[in-house]
This record gives C-alpha cells, sequence and structure tokens, in this order.
C-alpha cells in the first residue's frame, strides 16, 4: 500500500456470524485531514474503526495507519493512534490527572515527559483546576473532554474520534467541534465519525458516506453534494399518518425520492418553488391536513436520500 | 512495567470502594467477633497452651461453720476452694455464717453457697456420725454447682479414703490413738488437695499424655476463635480474589477495557496486570487481617514459616479460583450470584464453615478433599496445630498446584474471549 496516506483502508471485511457487518471497505485519509465517516446506525462506522484501532481483527483486507499494518505491525500502528471511543471510556473512582496519568504509561510515557504532556493535556481540555476531583462526579461534558484528552497524551499523529457528541449538551458539543478543528490545525490526522450530517459538513475536508458495510459514496462536501444536482429536500408533517397520500406525491412530477419517518415524510424535488403546490392539493384530495413544510438546499442529508432512498436518521 | 501500573492502578480502585474495603477487611474480623462477643470469653485462646474453654467463672461463698482446733477440715475445704489453682473456674469469698451466705446467694451476688456443718472435722477426720456439706445455688445455673459439686467430692474422698485407710492399719496394729489418727487424716488431705489442684492444671503425677512428634499439639495450638477467623479468612480471599477478577469483565462492560486493547500494550500485558492485582490483593487483604486478628484476639498463628507456606497457598489457590471462575462468566449481572452461590457452597464443602466442629461427620472430611478450600484449610488447620514442615507442605503443594491449574484454565479462557 501506499505509505503516503496517514489512513490507508483496503477491502476492509468483517461479519459476526451470518451478519455482515462491514463489506470490503476501501478508503484512505491523506495526512492532516479531517475525513469524516457518515452514516446512520449500524453502518459499520464503527467496526470500521474498530478494525483500525486494534480491536477486531479483520476478517479480510488490510489498513495502513501512519504506514504501519494493522496486521503485521499492529504495536506500531496503535502507537500512532490516538482512539476516542463512543461511549465513555475513563476511571471514575480516579482523578482527572490520575487517569490522564494511567493512560499516558499506557502509552509508553514515563518520568517528566509524562507528568508534562498531563499539565499540557489538561490545560487542553480546560479540566485543569480540576484535575484533582473523582471524574466519577463530572458532568457529561467533562468526561467527554477527558476522554478526548486521553487519546491525545501521546501527540498521536491520527486521532480516530467515534461519535464523540452523542448525548451532549450544545455548549460541550461546540466545544469538541472546536477541539476537533484545534488538533487538526496542529497537523493530526483524524478521522471522525458521525451521523449529524451538520459536522461531518463543517468538520471535513473528505466525506465517506457508509451504508449496510459499505461506502456508498466518497468525495469533498461540494462533490457530493452535485450527485443530487440542483435537487431540493423537502420536509413535509402532517395531522394523521400520510399513508394515503405517499402514493398520489411520488406521481408528482419533479419528485424524484420519498422517505417517511414518524409522521414526517422526506422529499427530493427539482424545484420546491413548483412541486409544493402539487404536494398541497394532493393532501387536500386525500383529506390529510399538512402541518409544517421546511425546504432545504441541497446537503449531505439529500445526498444519502438520494444514494439509498431512505433518510440519514431513518434508523 | 505496565503490568504493575495496571496492577497498581486496580489495587488503589479497589483500595477506594468503601464496600470493597468493608468486605476485604472488616467483615473478616467482624463475623468471628460477632460470634466471640455472642458467646462471651468462652471461645477465647488460652494464654497458656492448650486447647481449653474458658467457662464463665463461678462466683462460690463459703460459710464455714467448722471451726474446731488445729487445722479443720472445713478450713482446708476452704483454702482449697480459694486456691489459686481453681482460679479459673472459681472464685471463693467467705461469710460469716450461713444467713450471709444464702443472702449473697439470693441477691446474686454469689451462684453458689457452700456451708460447712460445725461437726464436718469430727466426720471427715474420726468418722463420728455424718456431716453434710450443703450447697446452695441459683436454680437456673448448672455448670458451675456441678464443678464446685466436684470438686468438694474430691476432697471429700480424700478424707474418707485417709479415714478408712487408717482405720483398718490401727484395727490391724492396735497402735494407733485418735489424735495421730486425726493428724495423720489432715495430712492425707493436703496431699490430696495439692494432688488434686496440679490434676485441675490438667497435670497428672502417674500419667503422661503424649502424641506422634508430628502430631503435638504445642504452646500456641489452634483454638476456636483462630478456627473461625481462618475460616473467614480463607473465604474471603476467594471472594477477594473473584470479586478482583471480576474487574475484567467490568472493564469490558465499561470500556475501559477494550480501550486499553487500542493503546500500544500488549493484551498478554493487560491481562496479565489484571492477574497480578488479584495476586497482590488477596496478598494484602491476607497479611491485613492476619494482623488485625493478632491485635485484637491475641491468636497465635503458629511457626511463621508455616503461615507463610500456608498463605502462599491460599492467595495461589484464591487466585487462581477466582480467576477460573470468571472466565466462565459473561457479564456482571451473571457474576453477583454466581461469586456468591459458587463461593459460599465450595466454602461449605470445604470445611471452611465445620472446622470449628469438633465431631463434624467424616464424609465431609472426604468431600474437602475435591474443594480447593478443603486444602487450603488442611494447610492452616495443621498449621495452627503446631503441625511440622513435612504435615503441612503436602496440602500447601496440593492447593498450589489446583490454584495453578484453574489459573491456566481461566487465563486460556480469556485469552480466548479477547484474542
Amino acid at each position: 500500500m501506499n505509505n503516503g496516506f496517514a489512513i490507508e483502508a483496503q477491502n476492509l471485511k468483517k461479519s459476526f456470524g451470518e451478519l455482515q457487518a462491514v463489506k470490503g471497505v476501501t478508503f484512505r485519509a491523506e495526512k492532516g485531514e479531517i475525513l469524516s465517516l457518515l452514516g446512520p446506525n449500524g453502518a459499520g462506522k464503527s467496526t470500521t474503526i474498530s478494525m483500525l484501532s486494534g480491536l477486531l481483527r479483520p476478517d479480510d483486507g488490510d489498513a495502513c495507519i501512519e504506514g504501519h499494518s494493522i496486521r503485521n505491525d499492529a504495536r506500531n500502528a496503535r502507537a500512532a493512534l490516538g482512539v476516542v471511543p463512543q461511549d465513555i471510556a475513563i476511571y471514575p473512582d480516579l482523578s482527572a490527572r490520575e487517569n490522564l496519568v494511567f493512560w499516558g504509561k499506557m502509552y509508553g510515557l514515563r518520568g517528566a515527559a509524562l507528568k508534562q504532556r498531563v499539565d499540557e493535556v489538561l490545560a487542553i481540555i480546560g479540566l485543569a483546576d480540576r484535575q484533582k476531583g473523582a471524574s466519577g462526579k463530572f458532568s457529561g461534558g467533562m468526561k467527554r473532554r477527558l476522554n478526548i484528552g486521553i487519546a491525545l497524551l501521546h501527540k498521536p499523529q491520527v486521532v480516530i474520534m467515534d461519535e464523540p457528541t452523542v448525548g451532549i449538551d450544545p455548549q460541550s458539543r461546540r466545544n469538541i467541534l472546536d477541539n476537533v478543528k484545534e488538533l487538526n490545525a496542529q497537523g493530526m490526522t483524524v478521522l471522525y465519525t458521525t451521523h449529524y450530517m451538520e459536522e461531518a459538513q463543517e468538520l471535513s475536508d473528505h466525506i465517506a458516506v457508509m451504508d449496510h458495510g459499505e461506502i456508498i459514496a466518497y468525495g469533498t462536501h461540494d462533490e457530493l453534494i452535485k450527485l443530487v444536482g440542483e435537487q431540493d429536500r423537502i420536509t413535509v408533517t402532517t395531522n394523521v399518518e400520510p399513508d394515503g397520500v405517499i402514493e398520489a406525491w411520488r406521481k408528482v412530477d419533479g419528485v424524484h425520492k420519498i422517505s417517511r419517518t414518524d409522521g414526517t415524510v422526506a422529499l427530493l424535488a427539482d424545484d420546491s418553488n413548483v412541486t409544493l403546490p402539487h404536494l398541497f392539493e394532493e393532501a387536500a384530495r386525500a383529506h390529510v391536513r399538512i402541518t409544517s413544510v421546511d425546504v432545504q438546499e441541497p446537503n449531505l442529508e439529500a445526498v444519502f436520500l438520494h444514494l439509498t432512498g431512505r433518510a440519514l436518521r431513518d434508523e | 512495567m505496565k503490568i504493575l501500573d495496571i496492577a497498581f492502578k486496580d489495587i488503589k480502585r479497589s483500595l477506594r470502594s468503601g464496600f470493597g474495603v468493608v468486605m476485604m477487611f472488616i467483615v473478616p474480623i467482624m463475623i468471628p467477633a460477632i460470634i466471640y462477643a455472642a458467646f462471651g470469653s468462652s471461645l477465647s485462646g488460652s494464654s497458656d497452651g492448650g486447647s481449653s474453654f474458658n467457662f464463665a467463672v463461678t462466683r462460690v461463698v463459703v460459710a464455714n461453720l467448722d471451726r474446731g482446733t488445729g487445722q479443720s477440715a472445713g478450713a482446708i475445704l476452704t483454702d482449697f476452694l480459694q486456691s489459686k489453682e481453681l482460679k479459673m473456674l472459681v472464685t471463693t469469698s467467705v461469710a460469716d455464717d450461713e444467713a450471709a451466705a444464702r443472702d449473697q446467694v439470693n441477691n446474686k451476688q454469689a451462684d453458689v453457697a457452700v456451708i460447712i456443718p460445725a461437726d464436718f472435722s469430727q466426720a471427715a477426720y474420726m468418722g463420728n456420725g455424718t456431716a453434710n456439706i450443703v450447697l446452695y445455688h441459683d436454680p437456673t445455673l448448672t455448670l458451675g454447682p456441678l464443678i464446685v459439686k466436684q470438686v468438694l467430692a474430691q476432697i471429700a474422698d480424700g478424707f474418707s479414703g485417709a479415714r478408712i485407710t487408717l482405720n483398718v492399719a490401727g484395727q490391724q496394729s492396735g497402735t494407733l490413738d485418735a489424735a495421730t489418727t486425726q493428724a495423720i487424716a489432715q495430712q492425707y488431705a493436703q496431699w490430696a488437695q495439692t494432688q488434686g489442684a496440679q490434676q485441675q492444671g490438667g497435670q497428672h503425677p502417674m500419667l503422661t499424655i503424649q502424641a506422634p512428634p508430628s502430631k503435638t499439639i504445642n504452646k500456641s495450638s489452634a483454638n476456636m476463635m483462630s478456627s473461625m477467623i481462618v475460616g473467614m479468612l480463607v473465604f474471603f480471599a476467594f471472594y477477594t480474589a473473584a470479586i478482583m477478577a471480576q474487574s475484567i469483565l467490568k472493564e469490558e462492560e465499561d470500556g475501559t477495557l477494550p480501550r486499553l486493547f487500542t493503546t500500544p500494550t500488549a493484551r498478554a500485558a493487560i491481562l496479565g496486570g489484571k492477574f497480578v492485582a488479584i495476586f497482590l490483593m488477596v496478598m494484602i487483604q491476607v497479611t491485613v487481617v492476619m494482623i488485625i486478628a493478632s491485635l485484637l484476639f491475641k491468636i497465635t498463628w503458629g511457626d511463621p514459616l508455616l503461615v507463610a507456606l500456608s498463605n502462599v497457598g491460599l492467595v495461589i489457590c484464591a487466585a487462581g479460583f477466582g480467576l477460573f471462575l470468571l472466565s466462565f462468566i459473561k457479564n456482571t449481572r451473571q457474576a453477583g450470584p454466581m461469586i456468591g452461590g459458587v463461593l459460599t457452597v465450595t466454602a461449605m464443602l470445604g470445611g471452611l464453615y465445620s472446622m470449628t466442629i469438633p465431631n463434624a461427620p467424616a464424609f465431609m472430611d472426604t468431600i474437602s478433599l475435591f474443594m480447593p478450600q478443603g486444602w487450603v484449610m488442611r494447610s492452616w488447620k495443621l498449621t495452627l496445630n503446631g503441625g511440622q514442615l513435612m504435615d503441612v507442605l503436602l496440602p500447601v503443594l496440593v492447593a498450589v498446584a489446583i490454584g495453578a491449574v484453574l489459573f491456566g484454565i481461566g487465563t486460556l479462557n480469556f485469552r480466548r474471549r479477547y484474542a
């Protein structure tokens, strides 16, 4: 494999019994970029990064982290990598400093270098003044920051972040996204998995869209948007279940894809100005009342809908 | 180095858990202490050797109405009851008269009143008529009055034996007058008193009890309290090992174990660190509990070398068993009931609770051969009972072997799980 990339995955496969979780994934991340793996839950993102980080052994294929094969040179591959797991993985009965010291040792740091790096990381994640408190008593956001800090201790060239903003407040989320940008600005390559298209849109140099264990699209944000052309994404909410009207809407000129989730219907249409009146007419004919309409310019959500026929948050 | 880092981290976390500390260090002491408190001092060890019981001391009050000339038989009897040899059994005070003695029993100031009649010397020395010593005691007491009765009977027998012997000798020789007979009877009674006192102290002038050299009970031999402490120590050492092994499952569920696997630390080192933590923690626990028990209950454990050997057997066997058990458990929800259930049953079958029962059924001893705890208890039993090195070595080696085999199986299971 070409070792000029920070991450290079080639035909990675992983099955769990009958379930083929990852079906031959291939992608590359250039040094110093942010690559997002975007996809709904169950798309295979976590399994892919579990293979990259050495947690799972691929059934087939290989990947290199900074030129180190995860199969043949696993320890060096892991040494080049910082992993931020989706679930917070810290020791709640140890303080923030104790956590960092322990994890630093696991990355091979010792003595003065360890102490200095722990101090630096505490400053980066904003926990210097809370370093002695039991981390189990931290707020969710503080725990998330400590969770990230652990992955930065050994100054890895590549950081993998598995949905680091799940279940936290907007302020902490903002803080984490800013941290990711800052790390990237310092030269770290970041592989970021998310099912929030806004995050992928904001952070990424490249985006790999995953679904059912495969990468179904790869490119920059603009390149992906071009896949759906100039189509608008229209989200319609109705007062009753819209079963009776969906087939009628599907036949309206200019409507390309329809996806339904919990009383909300998402459509891709060439021109929302032309399409919307027809949607209202058909709804009235079926005695369905439209209670809200949202029209969005083409975005990653629309890309996913375009490629899979399903909304990104369907699952 | 990373192995020790992981082990020390685990130990630090365990010692920060209030529940863990209580279960590791307090409960093994508390349970025997509660039993000790419930049964009074009867279970305490004796500092002067022997596996003796210390019964509650009976309070005796003597009203000696036999105040004849010379040393009366009543005085000899009173002196005997007040002798230091009987202090472990009775404490004796003297009342001025019969009514005062009875009052002391009525007022619960004494357990037994001994009323020695005025003509006791006449009857004892000369055989003139009969003289009954009256025992007046609280009817709810049984053991104390029985002891006093036995002591008095012993002295009375001494007087009677001497008198009968002298009467027979006098009749045959025709040379003994009454005064000589009385003097000889007094001397005989005092001799009998001395012998009786010595026998109360466990000695007999004509009898020596010996055991095979390796089974000799020495001065620091086992008593019930130390047996109970050892039983608890073994049980909770196995418990601690299992709980420490459970931390592998807990870390897996908390995500810290998978995270450790993403670091450049070998999986063998990670699991090795967890295993070392189990050994160290059990070692710390055993040491601390033994020190506390020694300070609180003045327990003498036995030959330090044998104690160390027994501890090695205990630590390795407990750690191996804990790892083995947990390697078959899928998650921490399963672990709680499994640890409690398996450890309780194997501890019972291993004889942890029956060690203090003197006449436990023989089949229990046989069953205990199939339990890891049974071999650990064997080594401890021999150590506490003053066994020799060769006696203790066998159960220790068996315990170590069992621990090593279980440890190996547990390690393989965990390595397979996290391969």
